[in-house]
């Protein structure tokens, strides 16, 4: 038994050691890119130490995974909104609420992932003693790798995450996340989950695969529990949405709806929002 | 005794560096021929599986699409290439066909192929990844095709066929 003690208060000790020597960590750590999220920094265990106790404001500084949408403003003078917020039971440590989507100019959100998220914090004017490195009032550059949910975490989600016309595409619904009381399981049936289709062309224009009240006609657009609890269904646009096709346009984007086949409440019978999928390269 | 036991100790330490240096020659085999991989590729090929890999997803996740592709009762997807004469026809089976209706093929290198350029009659050129090596003794073609976006790929299919 002693041997397991030692084990359990070695794992703990490491654990321990772990988050108290971060310098900068994100709090939740896997997250969606629309997810509410918080960057913090502990400037007391940065390698530059001009934060250390100051009761100066501090200021985020980012470059990745892009440019703040807001600007960091001029190295000698923040944009007050990268202001962070001092923590108030360690007023070394600073924090930054963010939503990833909303707070950077990203090309694409899986740049959220691929790059993670690169600042530093600093005073409003960071020059401090000048020439760079530690003689100026910031920290060195930080770096937190960012780690997406594994799965499907939201309402509506999609497969592959980018779609040309002739691919499979999975779109897949939860509707444990289903926020309308009509729309839930319990009311709907496991077996009357359907796609409510539209597509939009590059002249801006829609078309509609059917109408609400005809989609029960629709078996093709039925949706099927999996195993995984979500409703799924696998098709080729270039197969199902054939007849959408005009010719002289081009789809350039998939609009789903999920709905209750029956259409028997109505617009109640629509699940809020929907999906939108961008047909070929973003 | 004691200059025995240091004999004995010498003589064996002696002895495991004589074997370890005799165990360090190792005989030399003739490797023969490189394996033609046109002889390997040459023959029908029924399709058993299809992964979508999404390489634009930070988790590179999968779906197994082989549902669409096997389906019990009805016709397999089916690649028959014939090296002789470099041509290549196909079966429609179920599941979408992305090597066009037969025509004529070619390695990008004939000794150490990485691609297949498929020439349709149809006059489109399908460039499919070869997945591993081909030779007469495999008994599975593995076959990939990439999407891509700005030269980055952003979809691959990967197919997996038996050999007939």
């Amino acid at each position: 038994m002693n041997v397991f003690k030692y084990i359990f208060f070695s794992f703990l000790l490491l654990s321990v050691t772990n988050v108290m020597g971060q310098k900068a960590w994100v709090v939740p750590e896997q997250f969606n890119p629309g997810d509410s999220i918080t960057v913090f920094v502990d400037v007391s265990k940065a390698d530059c130490q001009r934060l250390l106790n100051t009761t100066a404001d501090v200021f985020m500084w980012t470059w990745e995974p892009g440019d703040p949408v807001l600007g960091n403003g001029n190295w000698t003078a923040s944009n007050p909104d990268m202001k962070m917020t001092r923590d108030d039971a360690n007023p070394n440590i600073y924090y930054m609420k963010m939503v990833p989507n909303q707070f950077y100019v990203l090309g694409n959100e899986s740049e959220i992932y691929s790059k993670g998220i690169s600042f530093l914090a600093k005073l409003a004017d960071g020059t401090g003693g000048g020439g760079g490195g530690c003689d100026e009032d910031k920290t060195e550059d930080l770096h937190i790798d960012a780690s997406p949910i594994p799965g499907c975490n939201t309402k509506f989600c999609q497969f592959p995450s980018v779609v040309f016309w002739d691919d499979y595409f999975t779109f897949l619904y939860d509707n444990g996340l289903e926020d309308k009381a009509l729309m839930k399981e319990s009311v709907v049936g496991v077996d009357n989950f359907s796609m409510y289709i539209r597509v939009v062309y590059d002249d801006g224009t829609k078309g509609t695969y059917t109408k609400y009240g005809e989609v029960k006609n629709h078996p093709e657009l039925a949706l099927v529990k999996n195993a995984d609890d979500y409703y799924s269904q696998t098709f080729v646009f270039a197969d199902l949405l054939k007849d959408l096709v005009v010719p002289g346009k081009t789809i350039t984007a998939v609009e789903i709806q999920v709905m209750d086949k029956n259409y028997s409440n109505g617009p109640n019978s629509v699940s809020n929002g929907n999906h939108f999928v961008t047909v070929g390269c973003n | 005794m004691k200059n025995f036991k240091i004999y004995i100790a010498a003589f064996m330490v002696l002895g495991s560096i004589g074997v370890s240096f005799h165990s360090c020659t190792k005989p030399v085999y003739e490797i023969g021929d490189p394996v033609s991989k046109l002889e390997g590729i040459n023959g029908t090929w029924n399709i058993s599986a299809v992964t979508q890999i999404d390489e634009a997803s930070p988790l590179k996740d999968e779906l197994d699409l082989s549902r669409f592709f096997v389906i019990p009762g009805e016709p397999a997807l089916s690649l028959t290439f014939t090296s002789s004469d470099l041509t290549y026809s196909v079966i429609p089976g179920s599941g979408k066909n992305p090597f066009g209706e037969g025509g004529t093929w070619a390695f990008d290198d004939p000794s150490y192929p990485a691609y297949i350029n498929l020439y349709s009659t149809a006059g489109d050129t399908v460039v499919v990844g070869l997945g591993q090596t081909i030779r007469p003794t495999d008994s599975q073609l593995f076959l990939d095709q990439q999407k891509k976006c700005a030269e980055t790929a952003v979809t691959t299919y990967l197919y997996i066929f038996d050999r007939k």
